[in-house]
């Protein structure tokens, strides 16, 4: 229970500090969430014992190129029109959602083949352990953003 | 803001509590938001007065169909993860051949939703309803997990 209390206070605090900067990064919300680094949080939470963990993470490291990219878009686009001063349009929210939905079905799509390689690699527990946390911490990032910005509200 | 501010409050002032409601997903929304779902929604998107019957038709609706989802991610977390958190190796492909389709679902019937709201009503509704249900199932999920890696350690 202890990580839920720290995670908790994590959001809590970036409540104050995160809300006056719309330029922070995906590196720093997983820092002050989780006040630690990715790797970290990897290592700690997926059992590498009896399994090729060079193998896993040189796989690993292919993931994480592909994925910051993913990553650095989502957010921006969650800035983009969650931090607007006042009213979106209809046809602004059409946009949105051109984008959005297809970003969400590349990440979801980059989770799941590296699950695949991962458990060809190392071994079915292995993979379920990556695909749980990458979904862990890829669902915490939206809602951290989401729970420090302004939602879409008032329409034009 | 406001409107989402609430939850993280009442989110830190249940977390004793949380165990306990850890068995079905009603009582852990209830847990979490420490309201009904739908209040939150209500609160949350903004319906002019000749959208409100269609909209709230729609949406209950979609809530009965994912509710079905809902309660089948609980019983995938109570049958293949032990008392401390763990998977046993043997289970892990079974998980997984069950837990990607109901993402995949779950994803679906929001966007099924999204375009059905959409057209009934207008665009922003339709991102409203979009964000707001990605943000109370984003809450969901990460508590499940929570629950599945800290008691691993």
């Amino acid at each position: 229970m202890k990580k839920t209390i720290l995670f908790i206070a994590g959001i809590l605090f970036m409540n104050v500090s995160f809300s006056q900067d719309y330029s922070i990064e995906e590196v720093e919300i997983v820092q002050n969430l989780f006040g630690a680094e990715k790797k970290a949080i990897i290592e700690n939470n997926i059992d590498l014992s009896g399994v090729d963990s060079e193998a896993f993470w040189s796989i690993y490291q292919e993931y994480e190129t592909s994925r910051k990219e993913l990553g650095k878009e989502k957010i921006e686009l969650l800035h983009k029109y969650t931090s607007k001063k006042g009213a979106i349009t209809n046809a602004q929210a059409d946009n949105l959602m051109k984008v959005a939905v297809p970003l969400r079905e590349r990440e979801d799509k980059l989770i799941l083949n590296y699950t695949k390689k991962i458990r060809k690699a190392t071994s079915s527990l292995v993979s379920v352990q990556f695909y749980q946390i990458e979904h862990y911490l890829s669902d915490a990032i939206r809602f951290s953003v989401l729970n420090n910005i302004d939602f879409i509200q008032d329409k034009k | 803001m406001k409107k989402l501010l609430f939850i993280v409050l009442t989110l830190t002032y249940s977390i004793t509590g949380f165990s306990q409601s850890f068995q079905d997903e009603v009582k852990l929304m209830q847990s979490i938001y420490g309201m009904d779902k739908k209040e939150i929604v209500a609160e949350f998107i903004e319906l002019n007065s000749g959208q409100e019957e269609v909209f709230w038709k729609l949406y209950d609706e979609y809530e009965v169909k994912r509710k079905e989802l809902g309660e089948k991610r609980f019983e995938i977390i109570w049958n293949y993860v032990n008392d401390y958190g763990e998977i046993k190796p043997e289970d892990a492909e079974m998980m997984m051949n069950e837990s990607i389709p109901l993402r995949k679902r779950s994803d679906e019937l929001v966007d099924t939703y999204y375009t059905k709201i959409k057209n009934k009503t207008d665009p922003v509704v339709a991102v409203q309803f979009y964000q707001i249900e990605n943000y109370l199932s984003d809450l969901i999920r990460i508590k499940l997990l929570e629950e599945v890696f800290i008691t691993k350690q």
